[in-house]
């Protein structure tokens, strides 16, 4: 998911590579497109794909770890689940924010404001998330 | 009791009156047994210890009403006068002991200090009770009485309360003055549209027997002595009646007292003399046992006035089919007895089962009610015998005739038990036969009763009538009756029960023994055959909590735990890779606190998790907070500030002046 929205934001120039030769391999896409990853994202963002590639492996464990061994106790199963999709819908927020390109959607927000946001919408999510583990 | 509140009771008692036909009137159906005399005269006798003025009175007075001799009546003589002559002694006192002393055929003579105790009593400003009390006292004194005073005190203080119980004490007031009493005899009517009905055979005054009592013995000693007709009905002298026989148990000498008072009073009266008929003799009637004895009398259980009492059975009824079995049969006088009149019920040759019959007394009296069309109830019982009875086995599929031998009813199946195996059936036939009528019949329960030998273990069927025939047949299937018997193989005795609430000779008779054979059985069976069937304590019954859900391994819990860790090494690994920038970390206060602040949020939550409620942690969530977010703010406005400034820096280049700076924050 990560990539994806990283596939949105660099959107423009992998559109313009495809579009001007569609027989490309899948391979040569890739490149390009992790060509362009480096090359056009910021740092920060970076950083924010960062720590959101690390909240998905963590959910993926906790999933894979329900499926073989079970819910059981579901509550602290479920709250650890929530706590990583929340933890994620919250990061992919903030890197919406803070992206530049979509400065156009955002200009009320101050990047530092968003980031405010961001710690304070944790909080809350981490105090319901804490009352629910038992 | 308000004046529509009555008129409206009286309204009810008249509709009640009305809708009770004619055609089955209303008659006491119990009277003062000998049982009830005695356990009567059981309640008075600790009267005669002598201690205690009133229970002397009620004892006296019961003892006379009930023909009995006082067993120390000097000594109670004595008592009463002493008490009476005693200087304190009080109106009711000194009505007790003169009552008592009338009671006890000794009577005392009013002394100076009596007499105006009394006198003195019969004033506006007493209550009508000791105005009552003085009046009786003085008339028991055999003393004159100012009627006119009376009189005029009584009409005052029923001015002020006009209730049942001073009413029923004005009648008994009215009933031994000399004169005019007629205005106290206008409110006999007053007082009995108040009675409330029972059933719709009973009459009563709220307050129980001794207000009922005493208000219907006044009303009927008043009507007397203004020499009136008394105004009630003969329904409701029968209502009464009903009403004081049906606390004809009570356990108190003072009701005992109104009581007697009241039922003597209903014998010896000038207007209503309520007759009793009830069944003398046991309910059943049979060929042993032929006649129907019925008493008739009046309430205290003597005999009738009137030399020429007839009784008539009306009509003698069937239950089921409602079939007259006879009408106007005069019954006779039974010798030595002045109150039982017989019927032999069995000269009407009547079917078995339950018959009405309705008894009707009359004689020249025209005092006499409830004396028409009692009904009481007697049952015809008739003996039944056996007839035809069969036992055998037959084949299930019924490939083959049926082997049945006859048994002869009290002899039991010759040549030892009968066999059968699971491809057979138990057969029994027999007849039920009326001895006396000798047609056969059917009874309401024949049951086969199969008791296995050794156990005792008794399994019971029907045998039920055939409706064609009259024949009653009984059939048990070997193989489909195994679970009832459990497949417990063996020796077993087989019974025929008949029963009816009508026969004279219910029977219960072992015709035959019986080897059941079942199919060899599962252990799980021959275990539950050995189940005891007496009555033991239960095992004790323990609480069990819910297991709890095995939970994984050690090894896969750390396991998984290590696994969610890995990720965050490796968000560590890419940061170092993208080249965190920490040295640009702002060493301000305020940074330093925001960081600190969260910190401690996320450790509040911590504890909040291991040993913290809700309310104590959002309480300290509130002071963190508050903190974190000051810091928090001064931080990132001096973040932002500085970027803006940069990014002025950056648009205006070599010409940035200080003063350009946004003010955003």
């Amino acid at each position: 998911m990560a990539h994806k929205v990283a596939g949105q934001k660099s959107g423009n120039a992998a559109a313009s590579s495809t579009a001007a030769a569609s027989s490309l391999s899948l391979a040569t896409v890739l490149h390009n497109f992790q060509v362009d990853y480096q090359k056009n994202t910021p740092k920060r963002l970076k950083m924010v794909d960062a720590y959101l590639l690390y909240i998905l492996l963590t959910g993926v464990i906790q999933f894979a770890y329900c499926c073989l061994v079970g819910t059981f106790p579901f509550n602290s199963f479920l709250s650890g689940f929530i706590s990583t999709v929340g933890c994620f819908v919250l990061g992919v927020c903030i890197r919406l924010q803070a992206n530049p390109q979509n400065k156009q959607q955002f200009d009320s927000i101050s990047p530092e404001r968003g980031f405010a946001d961001f710690i304070f919408a944790h909080i809350v999510l981490h105090l319901v998330i804490v009352n629910f583990i038992g | 009791m308000k004046s529509n509140h009555k008129s409206i009771l009286f309204f009810t008692t008249l509709a009640c009156v009305v809708l009770s036909s004619p055609s089955q009137s209303l008659s006491s159906s119990t009277t003062l047994t000998a049982s009830d005399r005695k356990r009567l005269e059981a309640v008075l006798e600790p009267g005669w210890q002598l201690t205690d003025l009133n229970l002397v009175t009620y004892a006296a007075s019961g003892y006379k009403h009930l023909g009995l001799k006082v067993p120390n009546s000097e000594a109670a003589c004595s008592y009463v006068s002493g008490q009476a002559a005693d200087t304190n002694a009080n109106t009711e006192m000194l009505f007790l002991a003169a009552s008592a002393a009338v009671y006890l055929g000794c009577p005392i003579t009013a002394s100076p200090h009596m007499k105006q105790t009394l006198t003195e009593s019969i004033s506006e400003s007493s209550s009508l009770v000791e105005v009552y009390h003085a009046v009786l006292g003085l008339h028991r004194l055999k003393e004159n009485i100012d009627t006119a005073k009376v009189l005029a005190v009584t009409q005052a203080i029923l001015k002020k309360d006009d209730g049942v119980l001073n009413l029923g004490y004005a009648f008994h007031i009215g009933s031994v003055l000399s004169g005019d009493v007629s205005s106290l005899h206008s409110r006999i009517e007053d007082a009995v549209v108040q009675a409330d009905e029972v059933d719709g055979r009973m009459l009563q005054f709220e307050g129980g027997l001794s207000i009922t009592a005493l208000v219907v013995d006044g009303a009927y000693k008043l009507s007397e002595a203004a020499k009136r007709p008394v105004p009630l009905r003969p329904e409701q002298a029968v209502k009464f009646a009903n009403y004081l026989l049906s606390r004809k148990s009570v356990q108190l000498p003072k009701g005992v007292h109104y009581l007697l008072h009241a039922l003597t009073m209903f014998t010896n009266n000038k207007y209503h003399v309520p007759v009793a008929i009830s069944l003398a003799s046991s309910v059943a009637v049979s060929a042993a046992q032929p006649s129907v004895q019925v008493s008739i009398s009046d309430l205290m259980g003597n005999n009738i006035p009137g030399a020429d009492v007839r009784v008539t059975a009306e009509q003698v009824t069937r239950d089921d089919d409602g079939q007259v079995l006879a009408s106007s049969l005069q019954l006779t006088a039974v010798k030595d007895s002045k109150t039982l009149y017989e019927l032999d019920a069995m000269a009407l040759q009547p079917k078995r089962g339950f018959h009405q019959l309705s008894v009707t007394a009359a004689a020249s009296d025209k005092r006499l009610v409830g004396n028409t069309k009692a009904l009481l109830k007697f049952k015809v019982l008739t003996s039944i015998s056996l007839e035809r009875v069969e036992v055998g086995t037959a084949d299930a599929d019924q490939s083959s005739a049926p082997t049945l031998k006859e048994v002869v009813y009290g002899s039991k199946l010759a040549g030892g038990p009968l066999e059968a195996d699971r491809h057979q059936k138990v057969l029994v036939r027999f007849q039920v036969k009326d001895t006396t009528s000798g047609k056969p019949t059917r009874v309401h329960q024949a049951f086969v009763r199969i008791t296995h030998s050794s156990s005792k273990r008794e399994i019971i069927f029907k045998a039920d009538p055939e409706p064609s025939s009259v024949l009653y047949k009984f059939e048990m299937v070997v193989s489909a009756s195994q679970p009832q018997f459990k497949g417990v193989s063996g020796l077993y005795s087989m019974e025929l029960i008949i029963g009816d609430a009508c026969i004279s000779n219910p029977l219960r008779w072992n015709l035959a023994d019986l080897n059941l054979n079942f199919p060899a059985t599962k252990p799980t069976d021959s275990a539950e055959a050995a189940v005891d069937y007496t009555y033991k304590p239960k095992p004790e019954i323990t609480h069990k909590f819910q297991e709890p859900t095995q939970r994984p391994s050690a090894f896969v819990s750390t396991t998984f735990t290590v696994l969610c860790l890995l990720p965050l090494v490796l968000l560590l690994v890419l940061w170092g890779k993208l080249g965190i920038n920490v040295s640009n970390f702002p060493f301000s206060l305020s940074a330093l606190g925001f960081h600190l602040g969260i910190g401690a949020i996320f450790g509040l939550f911590c504890f909040f998790w291991l040993q913290l409620n809700m309310f104590t942690t959002l309480r300290y969530l509130f002071m963190v907070g508050v903190f974190t977010f000051y810091c928090g703010n001064s931080m990132l406005s001096k973040i932002a500030a500085a970027r803006k400034e940069h990014e002025t820096k950056l648009v205006y280049g070599p010409y940035y002046q200080k003063q350009y700076k946004f003010h955003n924050n």
